[in-house]
C-alpha cells in the first residue's frame, strides 16, 4: 500500500425534493429578443417583442432531458441537444419550428457550436466529442447499433471523432479566436487543445482537487479563464500557459461548496456565480487590467424561497434572471433582479410569463432522479462512485491484509526455532480457515503434514 | 519468549496474489497529485538530485517490473519510472526495488514505481514534453468489443501521450496478441504526431531486447514458443512534415534478437536470479 494514500471521504448528498418542473438552463439571443428555456425535455421560448411565449410544436419537442441551448451567432437558429440522442434546430424566422432533427446515436452531455455555425461539437458519456454538420447530411455518419455492417459503420463514425477524455467531459468552450479547444472533466483537469487539430493538445489547467463544474472565459482577456468545482473554489487560470492565478475559496461561505460559473457581467467586470444549494446568487468583481478578482467587494443576493440553478443576464445586462429549485408547490421556478440594485424585479415580464406556465406534476421517482442528475450533473462526480465503492473497498482491502500477513507467518514458520514453530502453527491454525490454507504452497504442505499425523496416530 | 519474524530476503511473487486485469474505468482511491509542480519525487529517489534531474523514461503498466530493473543499468544516469494500476503489484515492484538497493548499495537507485492510472492521471505527473521514453508493453488486450474503451492505446490518449512526449522522444509497443497489436500499430500510425521510426535504427536501438525479453510476460511468452510483434514510434511535431512515402513494417521477435540479449544487454545475474525464481514457482502452480 503506498504511504501516501489519501482517503477522500464520501460527501452525502441532500437531495431536495422537487414539487414543479424546474428550469435547468437558460439562454438568451445576442440580439435580445428571445429568451429560451428548458423545463424538463421542453423547450420554451419567450418573444421580447411580443412579450408572450412562443408556441412550440409539443409534437416535434425532444423526448430526454436537454442538455445545451444555444442560438446561432446569427440568430437565425436555436439548436437543442437531448439525452435522447437528437440535435434538433429551431428556425427563428418562422416562429421556432423545427427544422432539423439529428440523430446522434449517443446520449449528449455537453455540445457547442463551431466558429460559422456549421458544424457543433458533442460530448458523449464516455468523454468521446464528436462532430456533427448541421448543413451537409451526408458527413454526419452514425453507427448503427445491432446492425451487421456495424463494423465498417464504426469505422466511418470514428472519423467524426475529434477528441476525447478518458472520463466524462462536463463543458467544453471555444477560446474567443476559435483557435483552441477548452475542455474540463471530472477527473479535475481543463484541457486546452488546438482546434480543429485537436490531437495537439497545448496545455492541462491543473489544480483543482474535485470535479469542475463549469468553465467560463473572461469577455475582452482573452487569456483569462473561470472555473467552478466541487472543491468549493473559483479558480482564474492564464488558459494557455496552464498557469493558475487565483484561487478563492468559498467552503467557509457553505458547507461542502460547489461552485457553478454562471455568466460575466462585461459592463462591470462582474463574475456572477451560485453555490449549490445555497439560496444565494454572489456577484465577484474583477480588476480587468490587473487579471485578478476583488475579494473584498463580494456582493451577495440572497434568495429567501429556494436556491438558484441557472443565472442568464437578460435586457442587455440589466436585469439578473435565475431559474429556482422549487422545493414546495408555492416557489415559483423564476425570479429577476435589477443587476444594478440587487432587488427584486416582481414586475419583469418574463418572470410572470414563466410563472404563469402551470408546471406542477407528480413525479416517479425515475423522472425525479434524471431531472436531479441534469440539473446538478450528478452522473459525472466522482464521490458518487466513491461512496459504493468505498464500502467494497474496505471490506475488501482488509481481507486482503490479513491474508499476506498470514502468508508472511508462514514464510517465518520455515525459518523460525521449533518452539515458535509450534506457536505459530498453531495461531496460523486457529486465525485461518481451511479453505484459504490450501491455497498457498506453505498451507498445502501443512495439511499434508496433519493428515499424514493423524493417520499415524490412527495407525497406533 | 518474544518472536522477532525473520526479514524475507526477496519479494515472492506468490504472496501477492492478484488479478490479472484491473478496470481503468473505476475510481481507484488512491493520492495522485493535482499536477507535476506539487508530486514529491525524493520519496521515490532518495538519493538523486531531484531539482535537477527529472523523471525522462515511463514504463506504463509496468507489471513485476522486469523492465525497469534492466533499464536502471541500461541507462544508469537517467530515471526511470513504472506505473501500475495493482495495488498488489505495486507492492511487488516496490519490495522488489527495495531489496535490491539494499543488496547492491548505490545501484537501482534511478528506478521507482508508482501506483496510479496512467491512463487518466498522466499530466498529473508529467510537465509537457518531459518523457524521453514511454513504454507500453504487453498491455491487457480486452478483447471485447464493449471494452475497447479500456485498452491503453486510443486514438485520444495518444494525444495525451503525445503531450508529455518530448519531440523526437521513441514510444515502444509490443504484444503477444495479434489483433491487439494491429490496433495498436493502426492507431500510432494513424495519430498525425507519430511516425514510425526508420528499421535500421530500430533494430540497433538498444531497448528493443529488453522490451522483447526482460518482462515477465515476455519470458512467459518464451516458455510457450509464442509470437511477439512490436514497433517503435517517434514523436513528431509537425503532422504536415510527417513522411506518407514511409512504408510501415512490422517486426516479429527474431531469434536473433533473442540470441543476442545476453551480449548486448547489460543486465547481470541480479535479473536473472529473481526471475528464475519467480519461473519457478510458477511453473509449480
Amino acid at each position: 500500500m503506498s504511504t501516501t494514500a489519501v482517503f477522500i471521504p464520501p460527501q452525502i448528498m441532500v437531495t431536495p425534493n422537487i414539487e414543479k418542473v424546474p428550469i435547468s438552463i437558460i439562454t438568451h439571443s445576442s440580439d435580445n429578443n428571445f429568451i429560451a428555456f428548458s423545463l424538463n425535455n421542453k423547450l420554451n421560448v419567450f418573444d421580447n417583442k411580443l412579450n408572450k411565449l412562443v408556441e412550440l410544436e409539443s409534437s416535434s419537442q425532444h423526448t430526454g432531458i436537454i442538455r445545451s441551448i444555444e442560438f446561432s451567432k446569427n440568430n437565425q437558429s436555436l439548436i437543442t441537444s437531448s439525452s435522447d440522442k437528437f440535435l434538433k434546430i429551431w428556425d427563428v424566422a418562422t416562429n421556432f419550428k423545427n427544422i432539423k432533427s439529428i440523430n446522434t446515436n449517443k446520449k449528449i452531455i455537453c455540445s457547442i457550436l463551431n466558429k460559422d455555425d456549421s458544424g457543433i461539437l458533442v460530448s458523449d458519456k464516455c468523454g468521446d466529442v464528436f462532430k456533427f454538420s448541421l448543413v451537409d447530411d451526408s458527413k454526419n455518419k452514425i453507427e448503427v447499433s445491432g446492425d451487421k455492417s456495424a463494423k465498417n459503420d464504426e469505422k466511418e463514425s470514428d472519423k467524426n471523432l475529434v477528441f476525447g477524455h478518458y472520463s466524462s467531459i462536463v463543458d467544453i468552450k471555444f477560446s474567443a479566436c476559435f483557435n483552441y479547444l477548452l475542455s474540463a472533466d471530472r477527473d479535475e483537469k481543463i484541457r486546452v487543445s488546438h482546434y480543429p487539430n485537436c490531437f495537439d493538445i497545448e496545455s492541462f489547467c491543473l489544480g483543482h482537487t474535485k470535479y469542475v463544474t463549469e468553465i467560463l472565459l473572461v469577455p475582452g482577456r482573452d487569456d483569462l479563464l473561470i472555473s467552478g468545482s466541487g472543491d468549493g473554489t473559483i479558480k482564474l487560470w492564464n488558459w494557455k500557459q496552464g498557469k493558475c492565478l487565483q484561487t478563492v475559496d468559498f467552503n467557509g461561505k457553505h458547507e461542502n461548496a460547489i461552485t457553478i460559473p454562471q455568466v460575466f457581467k462585461v459592463d462591470t467586470n462582474q463574475l456572477i456565480f451560485s453555490i449549490e444549494n445555497s439560496n444565494n446568487i454572489y456577484l465577484l468583481p474583477m480588476n480587468i487590467e490587473k487579471g485578478e478578482f476583488n475579494q473584498s467587494e463580494l456582493k451577495t443576493i440572497s434568495i429567501t424561497q429556494s436556491s438558484p440553478i441557472s443565472i442568464d443576464l437578460i435586457d442587455n445586462g440589466k436585469t439578473i434572471l435565475a431559474s429556482l429549485l422549487p422545493t414546495t408547490k408555492e416557489v415559483d421556478i423564476a425570479i429577476a433582479f435589477d443587476s444594478t440594485t440587487l432587488s427584486q424585479d416582481t414586475e419583469n415580464k418574463v418572470v410572470i410569463a414563466i410563472n404563469s406556465i402551470n408546471t406542477s406534476t407528480t413525479f416517479s421517482l425515475g423522472e425525479l432522479k434524471s431531472i436531479l442528475e441534469s440539473i446538478e450533473k450528478k452522473q459525472y462526480r466522482k464521490h458518487v462512485s466513491y461512496s459504493k465503492q468505498m464500502m467494497n473497498s474496505t471490506d475488501n482491502k482488509n481481507k486482503e491484509d490479513d491474508d499476506l500477513s498470514l502468508d508472511e507467518q508462514d514464510i517465518d514458520d520455515s525459518n523460525a526455532d521449533s518452539e515458535d514453530k509450534k506457536k505459530k502453527q498453531e495461531t496460523a491454525q486457529d486465525s485461518r480457515p481451511l479453505k484459504l490454507r490450501k491455497m498457498t504452497v506453505e498451507g498445502d504442505k501443512e495439511i499434508q503434514k496433519e493428515l499424514e499425523e493423524k493417520e499415524s496416530k490412527k495407525q497406533e | 519468549m518474544v518472536f522477532i519474524p525473520k526479514q524475507k530476503k526477496k519479494a515472492i511473487k506468490p504472496y501477492h496474489r492478484i488479478k490479472a486485469h484491473a478496470n481503468p474505468a473505476s475510481d481507484y482511491n488512491f493520492y495522485y497529485p493535482t499536477g507535476p509542480e506539487s508530486y514529491d519525487w525524493t520519496k521515490n529517489y532518495p538519493q538523486q538530485p531531484m531539482n535537477e534531474k527529472k523523471v525522462e523514461i515511463a514504463d506504463v503498466g509496468c507489471g513485476y517490473g522486469g523492465l525497469l530493473i534492466s533499464l536502471s543499468s541500461l541507462f544508469p544516469e537517467r530515471l526511470s519510472v513504472g506505473m501500475e494500476l495493482r495495488d498488489k503489484v505495486v507492492q511487488y515492484v516496490e519490495e522488489r526495488i527495495d531489496k535490491l538497493r539494499e543488496k547492491h548499495i548505490g545501484q537501482f537507485q534511478n528506478i521507482s514505481v508508482i501506483r496510479t492510472n496512467a491512463m487518466k492521471y498522466l499530466p498529473n505527473y508529467f510537465e509537457k514534453g518531459q518523457l524521453q521514453k514511454i513504454f507500453f508493453l504487453f498491455p491487457d488486450p480486452h478483447f471485447k468489443k464493449a471494452t475497447h474503451k479500456r485498452r491503453i492505446i486510443s486514438p485520444t490518449l495518444l494525444s495525451e501521450y503525445a503531450y508529455i512526449l518530448a519531440p523526437g522522444a521513441f514510444a515502444y509497443f509490443i504484444s503477444d496478441v495479434e489483433e491487439l497489436y494491429l490496433w495498436m500499430f493502426e492507431h500510432f500510425k494513424n495519430h498525425p504526431l507519430f511516425e514510425q521510426v526508420e528499421r535500421n535504427i530500430a533494430e540497433n536501438d538498444s531497448c528493443i531486447p529488453l522490451i522483447v525479453n526482460s518482462t515477465e510476460e515476455g519470458r512467459k511468452v518464451n516458455r510457450i514458443d509464442g509470437k511477439k510483434w512490436f514497433a517503435v514510434f517517434r514523436r513528431i511535431t509537425d503532422p504536415t512534415k510527417k513522411d506518407l512515402a514511409f512504408k510501415n513494417y512490422t517486426l516479429t521477435s527474431p531469434k536473433e534478437i533473442e540470441s543476442t540479449t545476453s551480449t548486448t544487454t547489460t543486465t547481470t545475474t541480479t535479473t536473472s536470479t529473481i526471475t528464475e525464481i519467480d519461473s519457478k514457482e510458477e511453473e509449480s502452480k
